[in-house]
């Protein structure tokens, strides 16, 4: 079977285009992004301040403010857009257009989330992890590099099925920005974006490591800046796997279900 | 005067009741969103007892006393939502879907005000206060404190209120941005939970003037501890009470650059 990748360029080119006509809204949606860590950065400074001591659960603060740069970069390219693209696609019903072209519907959505993560902000996010590797003065090992890259492929393949079955759900709720604000900021105080879980207490701790939650951003920050374990890192890599696996096969089941519905609703 | 008061807070009460209808006749989706504006409260208490569960907090400020700033932006924000949804409102800008609005016989600033409310947010006001209370409780305060504490909050959320109602039509001057507003909103939600002082002297200014979030949310709570004299507390709602007027006069210059959708 030949691969045509052309149709599948030119559908992630179309994409693109479409994003950078808002330039500016584009480029606030970096300021504000990068503004918002910065006040992470400023009340962590006013808490080791206040502490009097030089570390908290072995991190100081320079590796403190290195971890959230670094949560910062993966903010740029660790997202995704399925959800929003399924919920206007039912809405306004140009689902049944989309369905009808040559390319597999979840395949344009998946490349409609490539575009927007990887081709426009992958700029900043290198930015943003050569200032948290310069900060913490640490350097990256090939292994570690290797590490790191599955762990953020993986983070992106984890929070873009979140976003495919959050997506689905809009054939029955028609509007799920509820649903994807609970999602998201679960994923955001449970996933590391406001404190690494160390922080957390261990009972927190153990049952957060078995969920997919870390796997989006405490992990590979941690992998990145060289604070976790070897061991932590394979168990990292097999928890994000099998959640792969089981929630690749909850949105094959559930795509099946709903694609027939939408196609009895007309589009 | 007093009748035109009248009749602008009965349309503002009338579109308020028919957005609430209007919210929760989709019990599902309205269930989501009560779901969520809960769930940021419990965040916010989440992470202020991890921070105090590993160190002793920030300097000069109790775990109770954060929890107490902190829902008081909770419930400040919420209140600020229910009235103005900032990014309803741009995006109704820039298509022209204000049009219809105007020919109501009030003023653009109680259309806007009437018309674009979310009360999608009341679970945020609901569970800010349970928070707030459970924070109190904890803490020493006088009625005067406590008195001090809610006409400030009061005066700051009206001015805040009204600087987001401009400064949407500014975006939308400027930049024919819809996301501005609410990217600008969710940032200050960000920082206006914790002390001001922490942000050193020139955050402090930027946030107290240029960007009234702190005004709104830090002198409140900082007042409710006792912090100030009287004299100071009237002169922040003097300060909160001038950004208002300046940001309601600023709305109507700006409004006269509205082209609808078609400019």
């Amino acid at each position: 079977m030949q691969l045509d990748t052309g149709r599948y360029i030119a559908h992630l080119r179309v994409t693109q285009k479409a994003l950078y006509a808002y330039k500016v809204d584009m480029s606030l949606s970096v300021l504000f992004t990068v503004l918002g860590f910065a006040v992470m950065i400023a009340v962590w400074t006013a808490i080791y301040a206040a502490t009097g001591s030089t570390q908290i659960k072995g991190l100081s603060l320079p590796a403190i403010y290195a971890y959230f740069i670094v949560i910062g970069g993966l903010n740029f390219i660790v997202g995704t857009n399925i959800d929003d693209q399924m919920m206007n696609s039912i809405n306004d019903g140009s689902i049944g257009t989309a369905m009808l072209k040559p390319i597999r519907y979840p395949v344009q959505l998946v490349l409609g989330t490539i575009a927007d993560s990887f081709s426009l902000f992958s700029v900043p996010a290198l930015l943003f992890f050569i200032a948290a590797l310069a900060i913490a003065h640490a350097g990256l090992g090939l292994w570690q590099a290797a590490a790191f890259l599955a762990e953020v492929v993986m983070a992106f393949c984890i929070i873009n099925l979140f976003g495919f079955l959050v997506g689905l759900a809009a054939i029955y709720l028609t509007n799920v920005y509820g649903l994807v604000s609970i999602v998201f900021s679960v994923i955001s105080i449970l996933g590391g974006m406001v404190a690494p879980l160390t922080f957390y207490p261990q009972w927190a701790q153990n049952i957060l490591y078995l969920s997919p939650l870390p796997s989006m951003f405490y992990f590979p920050a941690s992998t990145f800046l060289g604070t976790i374990s070897t061991a932590m890192i394979w168990q990292s890599i097999a928890v994000g796997f099998v959640w792969i696996l089981i929630l690749l096969g909850i949105a094959a089941v559930g795509w099946k279900k709903m694609s027939i519905k939408v196609a009895l609703a007309g589009g | 005067m007093f009748e035109r008061l009248r009749n602008a807070i009965r349309f503002f009460l009338i579109s308020w009741e028919y957005s609430l209808l209007n919210f929760v006749s989709y019990r599902t989706s309205s269930l989501m969103y009560t779901i969520y504006n809960t769930f940021l409260t419990i965040s916010t208490f989440i992470t202020i007892s991890v921070v105090y569960y590993v160190s002793s907090g920030i300097a000069g400020w109790s775990y109770y006393q954060l929890m107490f700033l902190a829902a008081t932006m909770n419930i400040g924000v919420s209140i600020l939502w229910n009235i103005l949804g900032a990014g309803n409102l741009s995006t109704q800008l820039l298509k022209g879907g204000v049009d219809p609005y105007l020919v109501k016989p009030f003023g653009i600033a109680t259309i806007f005000l009437s018309a674009y409310g979310l009360p999608s947010q009341m679970a945020g006001v609901a569970s800010g206060l349970v928070l707030l209370l459970f924070a109190a409780s904890h803490m020493t305060f006088t009625l005067a404190g406590a008195i001090e504490y809610v006409v400030l909050l009061g005066v700051g959320t009206f001015a805040m209120i009204l600087f987001t109602l401009m400064l949407v039509v500014l975006a939308y001057v400027l930049i024919k941005g819809s996301f501005f507003v609410n990217k600008l909103l969710g940032f200050g939600q960000g920082l206006s939970k914790y002390p001001l002082n922490i942000y050193g002297l020139a955050g402090q200014l930027i946030f107290t003037i240029l960007f009234p979030i702190g005004l709104a949310y830090y002198y409140p709570s900082r007042a409710f501890m006792g912090a100030y004299s009287p004299l100071v507390v009237a002169a922040i709602a003097l300060l909160g009470i001038a950004i208002a007027a300046v940001s309601y006069k600023l709305f109507y210059v700006l409004m006269k650059q509205y082209t609808s959708a078609g400019g």
